[in-house]
């Protein structure tokens, strides 16, 4: 199965992080603030789309919510293989941090 | 009594809503933005979230037009063929007939002095067809009308970028005929947007 990239990875970290609230605006909400970016809701929704591909996440609707105009909300969560993907993202970014120069201290 | 919140521009919605994306992804959208858009509204002021819901349903067509191509079936491909090729033969007529009553109406040799009537006056008849044409597709195709109107414009740059090749040959007619055809689009794409504010106004909610 191929790596999350940056912004996938960065979805299913919200995702988890969410745990029963995790769903697109919240989901959008999470990563635009952490990554200092503000993501589009279709970029966040076609990003969750590849992740449900992939088998890292799954979805459910819910029930019709008023304020959405009567639409469901769609939840996510982490699946088995998505909470190995992420420990695995984990496992490489601490070896490629392994003996990095970090930089002068900040002021 | 409290009042009911203001619903999001209308017009925006149905735009995402008739884009034809797979219906899941659609939902999600649409009702992700019109619940930021209650809480903008209670948060900043109706025209500030209007403004934040407008930018933010543009952000949101490419995904949609994506996922919309990945939908679509042999038989959307073919419906759509059949509206836009109908919209087309009756722009094209529409021309055609305008050519004749400007031929009529300025029967040759023509004057250097009548020559500005009768660029504006073609100019007037090419706009209301391509418009028009854009607009008639758009109202064949009550599912998805401003696909229809942008696959319509597609159309008209395609014979326009050919027909000069076929005329004369040559790269650089492409070119030229491409250029001429920028100023058509629009227009057909216009029609088909006017029907959707038209759709806008049939349901309850704000334009």
């Amino acid at each position: 199965m191929p790596a999350p990239n940056s912004l996938e990875l960065s979805v299913l970290l919200a995702v988890f992080r969410l745990g029963d609230e995790a769903y697109g605006l919240a989901v959008r909400r999470d990563v635009s603030e952490r990554l200092g970016h503000d993501y589009s809701v279709g970029a966040v929704y076609t990003t969750l789309q590849r992740l449900e591909d992939k088998g890292l996440v799954a979805s459910r609707a819910t029930e019709p919510v008023p304020v959405r105009g009567g639409r469901s909300r769609r939840h996510f969560r982490v699946t088995a293989a998505g909470g190995r993907a992420v420990q695995e993202a984990q496992r490489v970014a601490a070896a490629l941090w392994q003996g990095a120069p970090l930089g002068p201290e900040p002021a | 009594m409290t009042t009911p919140p203001a619903p999001p521009p209308r017009t925006a919605e149905l735009l995402l809503e008739t884009l034809g994306a797979a219906p899941e992804l659609r939902d999600a959208i649409v009702g992700d933005l019109a619940e930021e858009y209650a809480w903008l509204v209670d948060a900043t002021t109706v025209r500030d979230a209007r403004r934040w819901y407008w930018r933010e349903a543009l952000r949101a067509v490419p995904h949609l037009l994506r996922s919309s191509m990945r939908a679509a079936t042999w038989g959307d491909v073919r419906r759509r063929a059949g509206i836009v090729l109908s919209a087309f033969a009756i722009g094209y007529v529409f021309m055609k007939i305008g050519g004749l009553g400007i031929h009529l109406a300025w029967r040759a040799p023509w004057t250097v002095e009548s020559m500005p009537a009768i660029i504006a006056v073609s100019r007037a008849v090419w706009t209301a067809a391509t418009l028009g044409a854009g607009y008639v597709a758009a109202r064949i195709d009550e599912r998805t009308p401003l696909l229809s109107a942008m696959s319509l414009a597609l159309l008209f740059m395609s014979v326009d970028a050919v027909t000069p090749v076929i005329l004369s040959g040559g790269a650089i007619s492409i070119v030229s005929g491409l250029v001429a055809s920028l100023d058509v689009a629009p227009f057909v794409v216009l029609g088909g947007w006017l029907r959707l504010r038209q759709l806008s106004r049939r349901v309850p909610g704000s334009t």
